[in-house]
């Protein structure tokens, strides 16, 4: 049996990271410190990242609308994802001894994830651009501006209606 | 973190949408209500939060005094200016809801400068969202109390 420690000072890699492709059980040792301990047979694991943007779920759209209009045409809806990348990191960590402690760091240079404390051997550590990414910014951004047409077209409408009668 | 990224992230924006809200509304009630009760962190907000009060004041009572019907305003013009009241009573219901309209414009304006100050200072949502619930409330119970005075 193995034992890997597993620490993070950055939130944003918490929910994304994937050990063996299932989310790891992090708990907040300090105010920027969360550490995982993981007991395993394997004597290699797959460490990857989810590559998650808005933009690339399921339901985007409705999500985005629901923002859109909750948010009273956008004003009070902070965090617009303004970027098209999405991380795209895949390697193998080697454990070649009984205990094991990783820290996993964002990299803001050519990769996007540093390993420190065990051998990796990435498969993938890059960040890529997402064409989809664009391509939906652009329906939203019609969508949105059809949306807000449309209702000041109907609420001419209703005050129309209502000046007549 | 038990939650997907993808449920959590999407919650989290609505959660902060509405906490935004609840701070917009609670402004306005604060405002309306001229309770001297906000939570936004420091100073600054304070002292432009005074200078909203103050403007808002001045170009408030500006408003009311040119929208309601036979006010000192018009009396006094009727008076001395010896002026149609009939023309002043014109006058005034043109300009009061212009400026009312400049008013809200300014308001809208400062009060969205406001939660983008407050976002950038990270005040906690659920600490604006309660404050913002209590000034909503106290808005309501103006809004009732005016509505029922009238």
């Amino acid at each position: 049996m193995k034992h890997v420690e597993i620490t993070v000072f950055d939130p944003f890699l918490l929910e994304r990271l994937r050990l063996n492709n299932k989310p790891i059980p992090f708990e907040k040792i300090e105010k920027r410190k969360f550490i995982a301990s993981i007991d395993t047979e394997q004597d290699e694991l797959d460490l990857s990242m989810f590559a998650y943007h808005p933009y690339l779920v399921e339901h985007w759209w409705i999500q985005e609308m629901i923002l859109f209009v909750v948010g009273i045409f956008g004003i009070f809806c902070p965090h617009e994802a303004k970027n098209n990348v999405v991380f795209n990191y895949k390697s193998k960590i080697k454990l070649t001894e009984d205990r094991a402690n990783l820290t996993i760091r964002r990299s803001f240079k050519d990769k996007v994830i540093e390993v420190i404390g065990a051998v990796s051997e990435d498969e993938a550590n890059e960040r890529i651009n997402q064409p989809l990414i664009v391509k939906r910014r652009k329906i939203l951004k019609w969508s949105k501006i059809g949306f807000t047409f449309g209702l000041v077209l109907i609420a001419l409408l209703v005050v129309l209606l209502i000046a007549i009668s | 973190m038990n939650r997907p990224i993808e449920k959590q992230d999407f919650l989290n924006r609505l959660y902060d949408t509405f906490a935004n809200l609840t701070v917009f509304l609670s402004v306005i009630a604060f405002l309306l209500a001229m309770a001297p009760i906000i939570y936004v962190g420091f100073i600054f907000a304070y002292v432009m939060m005074a200078v909203v009060v103050s403007l808002f004041l001045v170009i408030f009572t500006l408003g009311l005094i040119f929208t309601i019907e036979n006010n000192i305003v018009v009396k006094m013009w009727s008076t001395f200016d010896k002026l149609d009241v009939d023309k002043a009573m014109s006058f005034q219901l043109t300009v009061g809801p212009v400026i009312l309209g400049i008013m809200g414009v300014l308001l809208v304006l400062l009060v969205i400068g406001f939660i983008i100050k407050m976002n950038k200072t990270k005040t906690k949502p659920i600490v604006t969202m309660i404050v913002g619930g209590v000034a909503f409330l106290l808005l309501l119970v103006f809004v009732i109390v005016g509505g029922s005075a009238k």
